[in-house]
């Protein structure tokens, strides 16, 4: 463990259950986030990421059983998962705040832009001096009018920019973004990006940045996880695990998108047959070896943790040459 | 609100409910104006004609005492609309409040609420509210007590619906993320999604309420001493009015009933048609 990291999280496993059944979402995650660094979380539909993001924060439903540590707030900090209410009510927003994807449902179409990004000061008591929310707005390059509008004189971005303002209403340590921009259209997005690595910048924020979009991580992320099934397989500084992805799995998935300035890319799309598995039937072994175009003998029956590449690179395959424990 | 009064405009039904309504609520406030509470003593027609026709003395005629059958109705429309609103305020409150718990809680609670509300709910009226006048003692006030004690069920069941749904909503979600408290996110985003809800169902309600009162003042549970249009229905059937074709007797207080029913529920289908847009396409 590291002295500066801002959250610690060990062994981090979900289980939902349901109707008798228990499904294994997330299955024993641990990395951490240091201060002021930006950690993206990719992976396709299905594969936990949504469900690790909500368990930081306890937000998952009663029927997800949560086990593991998440301690926030470095070394000597709390244990979010076994928190009374009252600190727990304390670390999120003012702590751990949240960019939701999808702005559209997640402000109250009556109520004023204002007021909403008032309400996380109101609710942690801090002072409720109006140009808190106006300076918050310019930060995010709307406007002191627009504390006036309601969600629905917005566009789409501009929701996206309360969202990400509204996150940063109690100074938090660190900003959780959940596909922040996954309903925007292309330009947007870029907009979107660039507004959250500037604004994590200037404010020294660390960010675990969730997201479907290998590409997107590009822009905003210091490090990567990548996460099937709900295991990370491979971790590592972005620029690393982007240009030299060494798990079969990372490979498919930044192959899934061209690469500007290269035009055969463009003609030759390589997509990852077949779907993430359902999480109540894992397959035996590796959980990737049904669609791994590398499977060798034996995938279907080992299962292979970690591998420790360097300092700061481990993947989960076989065919990854181990240096060291992880 | 400005969004209920602006489509209660454009509603003419629910406009013309609104006038009567307003009419009537004049003649309950201008009561003492119009005709005097001495009127309403037992004694007041002694020496007079009982059960009068009509004349330029009375123009309702007199009942079976000699009193004049116009200074109740005025006087009646007090009690009856202050009864019949009353008890509708019990019922929305109370009704409210366990709908937001049954709806809002989870676990044992929300079950043991939910239980009590489907009991009120079997439990038949009359003889509920019978027992509870008996038991209450007879006064406008008590008689509004037993009718909102037993009408809240409805409205519960009601706000309950709307608080399953609000309380899925992403805003509520981000609420508690950002580290609000139940008793936040309620005032916040629950009770002021409901409201519009209630003030609609109240409206209706309020006739309710005022079928009731009739209904266990004509059966003689009412106030001798503060009589509404229920209890002048009841001194008509126990006097032989009805037999005797006193219809001055009886044919003002039906009406007003029926007229101030029709009219609170001709308002409240309007604000339900406003508060509920899917009510306005169909």
């Amino acid at each position: 463990m590291t002295g500066n990291s801002v959250l610690s999280v060990g062994d981090l496993r979900v289980t939902y259950r349901t109707h008798g059944r228990s499904v294994p979402a997330v299955r024993g995650v641990s990395f951490e986030v240091a201060a002021g660094e930006t950690v993206g979380v990719v992976g396709e539909s299905g594969c936990g990421k949504s469900t690790m993001a909500m368990a930081l924060l306890r937000l998952l439903p009663g029927t997800a059983e949560v086990t593991g540590t998440v301690v926030f707030g470095g070394e000597g900090g709390d244990d979010v998962l076994t928190m009374r209410p009252g600190p727990l009510r304390a670390v999120r927003w003012a702590g751990m705040s949240v960019v939701f994807q999808g702005a559209q449902h997640v402000l109250n179409p009556v109520q004023s832009i204002g007021r909403q990004i008032a309400e996380a000061r109101v609710a942690h008591q801090l002072s409720n001096d109006p140009t808190v929310g106006t300076g918050l707005l310019e930060s995010v390059g709307l406007t002191a009018r627009h504390a006036h509008s309601y969600p629905h004189e917005m566009s789409g971005g501009q929701k996206q920019r309360v969202m990400i303002a509204m996150a940063l209403a109690c100074d938090p340590q660190l900003i959780i973004a959940d596909e922040p921009t996954t309903a925007l259209d292309v330009m947007v997005q870029a907009q979107t990006l660039e507004l959250l690595r500037r604004i994590g910048r200037e404010r020294g924020l660390a960010m675990l940045f969730v997201t479907h979009d290998l590409t997107v991580l590009r822009t905003v992320a210091d490090r990567i996880l990548v996460l099937y099934a709900g295991r990370i397989v491979e971790q590592g500084p972005a620029r690393d695990v982007l240009d030299d992805p060494m798990h079969p799995y990372t490979v498919a998935l930044s192959a899934a998108s061209p690469i500007i300035g290269d035009p055969r890319s463009r003609f030759a799309p390589s997509s990852l047959a077949g779907d993430p598995p359902d999480p109540a039937r894992l397959p035996s072994g590796c959980s990737f070896h049904p669609r791994c175009p590398r499977r060798v003998e034996g995938c279907d029956t080992v299962g292979i943790e970690l591998r420790r590449l360097s300092t700061a690179r481990a993947a989960a395959c076989v065919h990854v040459v181990d240096e060291g424990s992880p | 609100m400005t969004r209920l009064l602006r489509g209660l405009r454009r509603d003419r039904a629910g406009l013309s409910g609104l006038i009567v309504l307003g009419l009537f609520a004049l003649l309950a406030v201008a009561a003492p104006l119009l005709a005097s509470r001495n009127e309403l003593r037992a004694d007041a027609g002694r020496g007079r004609v009982s059960l009068a026709a009509p004349s330029s003395d009375f123009l309702l005629g007199t009942d079976e005492l000699g009193r004049s059958v116009a200074a109740q109705l005025v006087w009646g429309a007090r009690v009856s609309l202050y009864i019949g609103i009353l008890a509708t305020l019990i019922a929305v409150v109370v009704g409210s409040v366990i709908g937001l718990i049954a709806g809002y809680s989870r676990g044992w609670l929300s079950s043991l609420v939910l239980a009590v509300d489907d009991f009120v709910l079997v439990v038949p009226f009359l003889p509920l509210a019978i027992v509870l006048a008996v038991v209450l003692g007879r006064s406008p006030t008590t008689m509004a007590l037993v009718i909102g004690a037993t009408s809240w069920a409805g409205s519960a069941r009601l706000v309950r619906a709307q608080v399953l749904t609000l309380r899925e909503r992403g805003y509520v979600e981000r609420a508690i993320t950002l580290g609000a408290g139940p008793a936040h996110v309620l005032r916040r985003h629950i009770v002021p999604g409901v409201v519009p809800l209630i003030i609609a169902n109240a409206t209706l309600i309020v006739p309710g309420a005022i079928l009731a009162e009739s209904t266990l003042s004509f059966l003689g549970f009412g106030d001798p001493f503060a009589p509404s249009w229920g209890k002048m229905l009841d001194g008509a059937q126990s006097s032989g009015a009805i037999t005797l074709n006193a219809w001055w007797y009886y044919l003002p207080p039906g009406l007003c009933i029926i007229a101030v029913v029709v009219a609170f529920t001709l308002v409240g289908r309007a604000l339900e048609r406003i508060v509920d847009p899917r009510l306005e396409r169909s």
